[in-house]
């Protein structure tokens, strides 16, 4: 994955280390729920 | 005095025409490009009981993924989000004790939206929220409790797996 980028308030910026792993964890509960359009 | 009060230009405001207006911008945050997740911090404060948070304008880089929100980094979340599709299967997304919430959907075309109301956030009780959203394929409503009574000054929009570009969130106070 990619790493994206963490906003706090106006800052934006990379994320460290931790952060970075803190969002891998969350990401372990990504849900998706999109459908395929019908043909 | 009419309620609700019209103002003319140039009429002084009183403090009790002003101490009748029933929600205050608190905070506004524009969100940047590209990123995983938004802290808005130092939006609740002893001020207000409670409050209402929207979001919308914002484009994700994935359709119908779920949002997740974080009133703090602990366990203590218990949520669950309803999704009724414009076809298909309806249902819910529950999370019980865990570090976040569901709540809400994404879209690439500027479909996502959220709105909901937080109550307690900055009192030494539980936080308890509810809402409804909108995504690229659905429409729903959620709440739940952060089962803590940590006194919280700020919430975090997380978007995991995906990223988000643009959109403003915007916290109001409902006058005590």
């Amino acid at each position: 994955m990619t790493r994206p980028l963490i906003q706090i308030d106006d800052e934006i910026r990379e994320m460290t280390d931790e952060e970075y792993e803190n969002y891998e964890a969350l990401s372990v509960f990504a849900v998706s729920l999109e459908q395929s359009d019908p043909e | 005095m009419a309620s609700p009060p019209v103002f003319t230009v140039g009429q002084t405001l009183t403090s009790a025409a002003m101490n009748q207006v029933g929600l205050w911008l608190v905070k506004s945050q524009t969100v940047g490009a590209g990123v995983g997740s938004v802290a808005i911090t130092n939006c609740f404060n002893s001020d207000f009981r409670n409050y209402r948070v929207t979001f919308e304008g914002g484009t994700q880089s994935g359709n119908d993924l779920a949002i997740q929100l974080q009133f703090a980094a602990t366990t203590g979340h218990y949520s669950s989000m309803r999704y009724d599709p414009w076809t298909g299967t309806a249902g819910t997304l529950p999370a019980v004790n865990q570090v976040f919430a569901y709540f809400g959907l994404s879209g690439m075309a500027n479909q996502a939206t959220f709105s909901m109301d937080v109550y307690a956030p900055n009192l030494p009780e539980v936080t308890k929220y509810s809402g409804m959203y909108t995504s690229n394929g659905y429409y729903g409503t959620g709440g739940g409790i952060y089962f803590q009574t940590t006194q919280l000054t700020g919430f975090t929009i997380i978007f995991p797996g995906f990223t988000n570009t643009g959109g403003i969130v915007k916290v109001y106070g409902y006058r005590n």
